[in-house]
């Protein structure tokens, strides 16, 4: 029976800096520093430890403009180690590491082996004697919105056909349509294993044959949470077994506390812990976005003290801990209601206040100094309107705590 | 919202007080506790709940009756007419609201309906009373602020606090061209490190060059590597030639010498080979002789000792001739012996003939058949005969014997015969003891009675027994007999057959059983045997009568005694004839004996006459006779034997007797001497020549010796001057002198050669091959040629060491580049400060958008709102005072108002007279009721608040509140003389007790 098994990752994005972190502690910096790195260990680890037959990159490999030469180099490390193990490694470039940068170039290993800007096929003869024909382009630049997926052009004479394509489904609407292609357009080529990448959530669009986006390999915000990581698929003439395999060394992850029981700080406390405990995870380390909720503490003090001890109790246990639960962001509501109409009836001068923030619109106007500032034109990026929205949310909120004196 | 219907359950003194009909503008008049402040506590307690106990208020329950409560019925602007009840249950009453659409509700519905208004804002803002007018100049700025602000003005210091809080936390924050805020910390510190990360990317684009350079300089090592290897090289060879030049040297002068001497032939080691040899060949020709001299003393020695040969072959015989000297004393002595035995034989001889005295000579004995056989016949017969003679002895005595005995028993019987009694008395006797005997008649009779007497008795027993059982065995079987009877018509009846059957049968077997159990059996029998045993009876009886009495005792010992004989008679007639038999068999025995006798004796006869005895010794000697025969046979032989025996000893002594005679006339000088003479001569003669012989042995076995030495000598001799003549030949010389001199140049030659090889070993080894060498011989001042090529090489290594340095640092450039990360650790860093600079930003910008529209809001209310309820409260005033106060300004401090009179004095409010102030208050009331709240149209209640207001300023004022045509006026007052300024059908009368009258009259 004829089988190969390769392993099918993509948008390792090496190097690339995570989004929406504060200042960490050093060692919790270098390995969030280190994580894409850790992330390609595990792969690398693993197709040796498999004996895979190859292994496909599908994809932003590097991170654009911020592609540094140390992920080069360790990339090109990690290739050796499978060039020493004979494992050929099938790469394609996307919109984030296209040809035509114009960032240094590494000399890879000879396993490597590079699609260029037109689809092309290559062919492998597996050690056990399957033949394997791959196709696949590499983006020539940062924008190619091309139907490519029409270029593909099954070559006979191979035991498997597997496509290599870095591209937005068309129904996907929220990530730039770079090389479209619908799973119809994928299924009519009758391949037998479509390896994709670009979209960062792990997606299975078809089963048969397997079109797969197996994700990034490690999350790099918020949005990207949950485990991450690569497939290793074993293709026989029957069947197909398709083994997640989690990489990602880091983990982000968001969770929501009701704190409507807690009567005072300790009770929040321990609520936090256990919530921390609970999203541990052995060997990896948490990013944790964590809502608390309801928050109804009598004491004056104490309610200070969550908005300024809180976090650092928290952190002071994690500083050291290799599994770590590390909050970045920690967001406290109370449970304090503010009946709008209430107010109205008690000062006109709120039903004005409220009437003001319904029609406001000039927001970036009242941001203007700082955002039209010199250098903050330069390093704030623009708000969007669900941003100010929730701006505009929290100052109505901080107004009428400034105002409202019961 | 309009109050339109009244009606108290019970609500302070007021009981079931109903009042329908209220009109826009409602005049409530009474006299004191008529009941005014109840009623508009009960309005307000409907509408907002009854005062609870923890209230300072009072809550105005019944004293002298149960319900507490009422209900009012309004008109809203959208919802239309409502009924809101409101009775007595938790804190502030249980209430009901019942829309006229049809709606139910409770507080919810309720709270629509006013608008959510609390009490206070309500009171605030509709409710007049003389208290708060009167009150007014008494509170504080602040006091005021606070009232002005709950009641919906702005300007407060809650405001100005809260402006001046934001602009504090956004100047924390950020300033346009501040340095120290955080924003601008941060904002610069990512300004630096955006530099930092614009330096190293440019590093990295220097990456390509320097990879390069690094090429570039690997090459220029490489190529000062191969020069500095070529000078090396170089200077090794110059030190190796330093070393090898005086060897080189040496070895060309010693070629030349070789090649002067030239080749020379001579043997290896020649000249110490031919002394070898000659050592070796003069002591050889000195043994030679001296062997040879010995072998000629030995052949003259042995020429002298021979030994007779001859006597010597005839050694074996002669010796065992003379072993045999000593038996021929040994034989005499035998033969004497042997001769003594003859004679002895030849005396038992003639004993044995004489006893048997036979007529036959020896030859004939001989002849006789003794063999085993023979003896055996012979024993058997006379054992026999022995026999046969003791069983004739025994016979005739057990004759004898018998014959007494059988006379003995004869006599026996004759007597035994006479002592019994004769027949016919014995008869007589016996019939006389026989049938007398009564005693046992009598003992008889009795039995017979006895036995006779049981039998009746049981008979007797019996009989009664029987008649029982007759009787209750009856019922029983009648029982039976009804039940099977009644089963049995049963069955007839139900027809079942079997049933019926069964019990026919059962009915029969019965009846049959019943009778059969009536007969006797036993009874029957007993009479028998009774009858029996009587008859009996009667006989003995008979017996007994006809016996005679006789004295019996002594006829009895008679007949027993007879008996006795008898007996005894009997026994011994038995043995009478028991012994006759005997007698017989005895008789028997003894013919039998005869007829054995005759047989033995025949068979005793014949064997006599193969023994050739006569019969008369056969018949009681035989045995004896055939032991004689025998006996004489042996000694017979045994005497022949010894005749032989005797020939032979005489034979051997004559042997050993003739051989000593011959070798004594052979070998011995003396001759015809004794026996033992020459036979000690002979010996003698043995032992010399013995002698002899082994010497001359002796002296031929050293002889051979020597010869075999003389020969080996010779041959090596042979060989030795072979070698030398070889040598002499391979030197290709004559004489050995010549031999010698070759030999030394040749040791020269040797030397030379060897010196020469040494050098080459020497030379061997060197990095210089041969051919380089020559060149070499040319350089004069090696040294400093080698100096030359060491500076030459310092240079180059200080050259290299400059490259290597250079290399190094590009490659650790290059490394840090690739792994060391800077870049990366920067644009991490980087990422992390522009995310907290943005999430600082987020911050900012709360405050700065709160910021603004709080100061949008209050600039709307400053600019809109304000001067609206201003301008209304200026009106109002204006129309109160005729006039005299126009203007109302704003504290700058937001804290209060200023009022401005017709000449322009401005005036704080406390500065205003009791009734101004009152008509400011009023003023700006009524202005916010109009203006801030025009948009609720709640009933303006008035609780106669104008008592201190003259009577042109009370008209006034009621002019003003006429005016006020949007919100229904309920006004309450105790003064009848302000009735006049309302129409009558407005005012509505309060009695005490609640009577009411809409027509008050003047």
């Amino acid at each position: 029976m004829k089988k190969i098994s390769f392993i099918h990752a993509a948008d390792l994005h090496l190097d690339s800096p995570m989004i929406g972190l504060k200042h960490l502690p050093a060692n919790i910096f270098s390995r969030m520093k280190e994580s894409t790195f850790t992330s390609l260990k595990k792969l690398t680890t693993a197709a040796i430890e498999r004996q895979v037959d190859f292994v496909i990159l599908a994809g932003d490999l590097f991170d654009g403009e911020d592609r540094s030469l140390r992920a080069q180099s360790r990339f090109r490390t990690e290739m050796l180690k499978l060039e020493e193990k004979n494992i050929p490694v099938y790469v394609v470039h996307g919109n984030h590491d296209h040809l035509n940068g114009s960032w240094v170039h590494l000399d890879m290993p000879a396993n490597v082996h590079l699609f260029h800007s037109e689809v092309e096929t290559k062919a492998l003869n597996t050690k056990s004697g399957e033949c394997v024909h791959l196709y696949g382009f590499s983006y020539p630049t940062r924008h190619v919105f091309d139907r490519k997926i029409d270029d593909y052009k099954k070559a006979e004479g191979a035991d498997f056909h597997i496509g290599i394509l870095h591209g937005n489904e068309s129904a996907g609407t929220e990530h730039d349509n770079y090389a479209p292609f619908s799973v119809k357009d994928l299924q009519e080529k009758d391949f037998d294993y479509w390896a994709l990448g670009h979209i960062h959530k792990r997606a299975v669009l078809s089963e048969n044959p397997p079109i797969v986006y197996p994700g990034n390999i490690q999350g790099r915000n918020k949005k990207e949470s949950g485990s991450k990581g690569f497939y290793h698929v074993t293709l026989t003439d029957l069947d197909v077994k398709m083994d997640f395999i989690e990489s990602s060394d880091l983990i982000w992850e968001e969770t929501v506390i009701d704190a409507a029981d807690a009567s005072c700080f300790q009770d929040v406390l321990r609520l936090c812990q256990m919530a921390i405990n609970s999203i541990r995870r052995v060997q990896q380390g948490t990013l944790l976005i964590l809502f608390l909720k309801n928050i109804q503490l009598a004491d004056d003090r104490e309610k200070r003290s969550l908005h300024s001890e809180l976090l650092e109790l928290l952190f002071e246990e994690e500083k050291d801990e290799e599994s770590f639960v590390w909050i970045v962001d920690l967001i406290i509501t109370e449970n304090f209601h503010i009946d709008k109409e209430q107010l109205k009836t008690e000062a006109n001068f709120y039903a004005e206040l409220f009437e003001t923030f319904a029609h406001f619109e000039n927001v970036d106007h009242a941001l203007a100094p700082l955002y039209e500032h010199q250098l903050g034109r330069k390093y704030l990026s623009y708000l969007s309107t669900s941003e100010q929205n929730e701006l505009l949310e929290k100052a109505e909120k901080m107004l009428i705590e400034l105002l409202y004196q019961p | 919202m309009k109050i339109i219907e009244i009606h108290i359950y019970g609500y302070g003194q007021l009981e079931n007080v109903k009042i329908t009909n209220l009109g826009d503008f409602q005049v409530f008049f009474g006299e004191n506790e008529a009941g005014k402040s109840t009623i508009m506590a009960f309005i307000h307690g409907i509408l907002f709940g009854f005062p609870t106990k923890q209230q300072a208020e009072l809550r105005y329950e019944p004293k002298h009756s149960t319900k507490y409560g009422g209900k009012i019925r309004i008109y809203h602007e959208e919802l239309g007419y409502a009924i809101v009840e409101r009775i007595k249950g938790k804190a502030a009453g249980d209430v009901k609201v019942f829309l006229d659409s049809g709606t139910i509700g409770g507080e919810e519905l309720l709270k629509e309906l006013t608008a959510n208004f609390d009490k206070s804002l309500f009171q605030a803002i509709y409710s007049f009373n003389l208290h708060g007018l009167q009150n007014i100049h008494q509170m504080k700025g602040e006091e005021i602020g606070k009232f002005l602000f709950s009641a919906g003005a702005l300007g407060t210091e809650q405001l100005s606090k809260a402006e001046i809080f934001l602009q504090k936390e956004l100047d924390s924050r950020f300033k346009p061209s501040g340095k120290k805020p955080i924003l601008n910390e941060k904002l610069q510190a990512l300004h630096e490190i955006n530099g930092e990360l614009k330096k190293t990317a440019a590093k990295n684009k220097e990456y390509e060059n320097w990879v390069a350079k690094k090429e570039m300089l690997q090459k220029e090592m490489a190529a000062i590597n191969d020069s500095l290897h070529g000078i090396s090289d170089r200077v090794e060879k110059l030190n190796e030639w330093k070393r090898i030049e005086s060897i080189v040297k040496e070895e060309m002068w010693t070629k030349k010498e070789i090649n002067e001497l030239g080749e020379i032939e001579f043997p290896a080691r020649g000249i110490e080979r031919i002394e070898k040899l000659n050592q070796l060949i003069h002591p050889h020709n000195a043994e030679i002789i001296s062997i040879a001299e010995r072998i000629e003393n030995l052949k003259k020695e042995l020429a002298d000792i021979e030994p007779d040969l001859l006597f010597l072959e005839n050694e074996t015989v002669i010796l065992t001739l003379l072993d045999q000297v000593p038996i021929m004393e040994q034989l005499r002595l035998k033969k004497q012996q042997c001769e003594a035995k003859l004679t002895e034989y030849e005396d038992k001889l003639s004993i044995t003939r004489e006893k048997l005295h036979l007529p036959i000579n020896e030859e004939e004995i001989s002849s006789i058949n003794t063999n085993i056989f023979m003896r055996n016949q012979v024993e058997i017969v006379s054992r026999k005969r022995q026999k046969l003679v003791e069983v004739k002895e025994e016979l005739e005595n057990r004759l004898q014997e018998e014959k007494i005995t059988l006379e003995e028993i004869e006599k026996d019987v004759r007597f035994a015969e006479r002592q019994i009694l004769p027949k016919h008395e014995r008869v007589l006797i016996e019939e006389q003891v026989d049938g007398n005997d009564k005693k046992s008649l009598e003992w008889e009779l009795k039995t017979l009675q006895d036995k006779i007497e049981f039998y009746q008795q049981t008979i007797d027993r019996e009989q009664a027994v029987h008649e029982r059982m007759k009787k209750q065995k009856r019922i029983q079987f009648f029982l039976f007999e009804f039940i099977l009877l009644g089963l049995t018509l049963y069955s007839l009846l139900t027809k079942e057959w079997v049933l019926l059957f069964l019990g026919v049968l059962g009915c029969m077997a019965i009846a049959i059983f019943m009778a059969k159990s009536t007969k006797t059996f036993k009874e029957g029998e007993m009479k028998e045997t009774l009858n029996g045993l009587r008859e009996k009876e009667k006989q003995l009886k008979q017996k007994l009568q006809s016996l005679v009495y006789l004295d019996i005792t002594k006829l009895e010992n008679q007949l027993m005694l007879d008996n006795q004989r008898r007996q005894e008679l009997q026994m011994l007639k038995t043995k009478l004839k028991q012994q006759h038999a005997q007698y017989e068999k005895i008789l028997a025995k003894i013919e039998d004996w005869e007829v054995e006798s005759a047989k033995n004796k025949e068979k005793l006869l014949s064997i006599s006459s193969e023994l050739k005895i006569p019969e008369y010794i056969a018949a009681s000697f035989l045995q004896e006779a055939f032991e004689l025969i025998e006996q004489y046979k042996s000694i017979c032989r045994d005497k022949s034997q010894l005749h032989i025996r005797l020939e032979q000893i005489q034979q051997e002594q004559a042997k050993i007797v003739e051989g000593l005679k011959f070798y004594e006339n052979r070998f011995l000088q003396e001759k015809g001497l004794d026996l033992h003479n020459s036979a000690y001569l002979l010996r003698n003669k043995l032992k010399e020549e013995h002698e002899k012989q082994i010497k001359s042995q002796e002296r031929l076995g050293k002889l051979d010796d020597l010869k075999a030495d003389l020969k080996q000598k010779s041959q090596e001799l042979e060989l030795l001057q072979a070698e030398h003549n070889k040598l002499l030949q391979a030197a290709k010389v004559e004489t050995e002198q010549q031999f010698y001199k070759l030999g030394e140049q040749a040791e020269k030659y040797s030397k030379l050669f060897e010196r020469l090889h040494h050098l080459k070993s020497q030379l061997q080894y060197s990095i210089l091959p041969e051919q380089v060498r020559e060149s070499y011989l040319l350089i004069h001042n090696s040294d400093e040629v080698i100096a030359k090529c060491n500076l030459e090489a310092q240079h180059l290594q200080a050259n290299l060491k400059k490259l290597q340095e250079e290399h190094a640092s590009i490659k650790y450039e290059i490394q840090i580049l690739e792994e060391g990360g800077v870049y990366s650790d920067i644009l991490h860093h980087y990422k992390q400060k522009k995310f907290e600079l943005e999430v600082t930003a987020k911050e900012w910008s709360v405050y700065s958008l709160a910021q603004e529209i709080l100061s949008q809001t209050i600039d709307k209310y400053k600019n809109v709102h304000l001067p609206r309820m201003l301008s209304k409260a200026e009106e109002y005033m204006s129309f109160l005072t005729n006039g005299s106060y126009q203007k109302i300004h704003l504290q700058n401090t937001g804290s209060g108002f200023l009022v401005e009179r017709e000449d322009h004095t401005l005036f704080e409010a406390n500065e205003l007279s009791q009734g101004t102030m009152e008509q400011l208050y009023v003023s700006i009331r009524l202005a916010l009721a109009t203006t801030l709240y025009e948009k609720y149209q709640f009933p303006i209640i008035i609780d106669d608040s104008f008592v201190n207001f003259d009577a042109n300023r009370t008209h006034k004022v009621i002019e003003l509140l006429k005016t006020l045509d949007r919100n229904q006026i309920l006004f309450f007052t105790c003064h009848s003389h302000l009735l006049q300024h309302f129409r009558r059908e407005n005012i509505l009368l309060l009695e005490k007790g609640a009577a009411l009258d809409y027509l008050i009259e003047k």
